[in-house]
């Protein structure tokens, strides 16, 4: 059995998928430890702000169901982010059907990480959620997938749907924002 | 000028700061470093940036677990050979039968098709007779062509009366339209020049009666005004 660390090896995720294919139920238990809490902070960078627990279950629902289609083209992570963000605009849509408007717009974003003032105690981190959260959508999502989740240009390409080059063009937007939010 | 002028470099930062680089890549980017000032600004920037993460509530690994589906018997078939990429072998097989499918597609509908004119002519020839022998009156038109579809003939020898032949397009004298009735045919006998001959003539038909009478409407006295 191989133990669940919180890493993204691909060859621990490929390990352990073939382990729970072939029945071994405890490697499902590891696949959702290792990537559970990067899901949770993913949905929340989203704006989902009450149903986390919900979007990740459906998330790992969505993906175990579909397991036999991943081709290790991409790492586990990056097909879970993917499937996750389509899930999540699922939702808005769905939502907005039913009336209720959710869409998050830039300001509703921001209040997402000014909630995040008091836990963080450091004066530079709380200047810096500012920053991040005065992003657009598209930037704010490339920005933390690259720099707080260490996504690669193509994996951002593809869990946003979009081509490498956009994925960098809108990486150095949101550095050049964050670095004049910071400097006002 | 706020940007490094060395884009590769720049692009490295976020992945120097996660240490995820490989030793040499690193090394390479740490002997940048020391000679560029916006990317030391930068690394410092991408370090806080690393720390501010949503704090999210603990996620309960067991109930999702507890919720997710189990791998199918055939699954487990496939992944017992090794192999980890087991979507190519459904496809495979379901390839072959895809072309099959569409292959007997065009075969069922050119099937109902003729079942459909065949039902047609079989109708038309089954209502035929009363309005041939006993009303051609009625309705001269269909008689004419429905007796020229399906007719019975005297056999060469004279002594086939009770065959049943069809004659199409071949119109009766005078002399021999006495010695003729309309008969069932049989589709089969029928070659396909023959049925879509009669499938030429079925077209040409009017089928409504011109004297129909068309629903009325209801006459509105006006009082005046125009449409708008």
């Amino acid at each position: 059995m191989i133990h669940a660390e919180q890493t993204d090896d691909a060859s621990v995720d490929g390990a352990l998928i073939a382990q729970w294919l072939v029945g071994d139920e405890r490697a499902a238990t590891a696949i959702v430890e290792r990537h559970a809490g990067a899901l949770a902070r993913f949905a929340v960078r989203l704006g989902v702000d009450e149903d986390v627990d919900e979007v990740v279950q459906e998330t790992f629902i969505r993906a175990f169901s579909a397991l036999s289609s991943f081709r290790s083209d991409s790492s586990l992570r990056t097909w879970l982010f993917t499937i996750e963000r389509r899930l999540i605009i699922d939702r808005r849509r769905s939502a907005a059907r039913r009336g209720r408007e959710v869409d998050i717009e830039v300001g509703h974003a921001a209040t997402e990480y000014d909630a995040l003032d008091a836990l963080v105690a450091d004066e530079s981190a709380q200047l810096m959620a500012s920053a991040i959260g005065r992003l657009t959508n598209m930037q704010r999502e490339v920005f933390t997938l690259r720099v707080q989740e260490g996504r690669s240009y193509k994996e951002i390409a593809e869990i946003l749907e979009s081509s490498e080059g956009a994925a960098r063009v809108h990486y150095h937007n949101a550095m050049r924002a964050v670095k004049e939010f910071l400097d006002d | 000028m706020t940007e490094c002028r060395t884009p590769e470099m720049q692009d490295l930062l976020p992945d120097y700061v996660a240490a995820s680089l490989s030793a040499m890549t690193a090394a390479r980017v740490e002997q940048h470093l020391i000679g560029c000032a916006l990317c030391r600004d930068d690394i410092e920037l991408l370090r806080v940036a690393r720390m501010v993460r949503p704090r999210v509530a603990a996620v309960d690994v067991a109930q999702i677990v507890a919720n997710l589906p189990r791998p199918t018997p055939v699954l487990r078939l496939i992944k017992s050979t090794g192999n980890a990429r087991p979507a190519p072998a459904p496809i495979a097989k379901r390839a072959p039968r895809s072309r099959w499918w569409s292959g007997s597609m065009w075969q069922m509908a050119a099937a109902v098709g003729v079942m459909i004119v065949g039902g047609t002519s079989l109708f038309v020839s089954r209502n035929s007779p009363v309005s041939l022998t006993e009303a051609r009156s009625g309705d001269a038109q269909l008689a004419e062509a429905a007796e020229r579809a399906l007719v019975r003939t005297p056999g060469v020898g004279g002594g086939m009366a009770s065959e049943t032949v069809a004659v199409l397009g071949s119109p009766v004298g005078a002399e021999g339209s006495s010695r003729v009735s309309v008969s069932y045919g049989d589709l089969g006998d029928y070659s396909e020049a023959e049925l879509q001959h009669m499938l030429d003539r079925l077209a040409n038909w009017d089928g409504t009666s011109s004297t129909e009478p068309l629903p009325t409407l209801p006459v509105v006295p006006s009082s005046g005004g125009s449409a708008p």
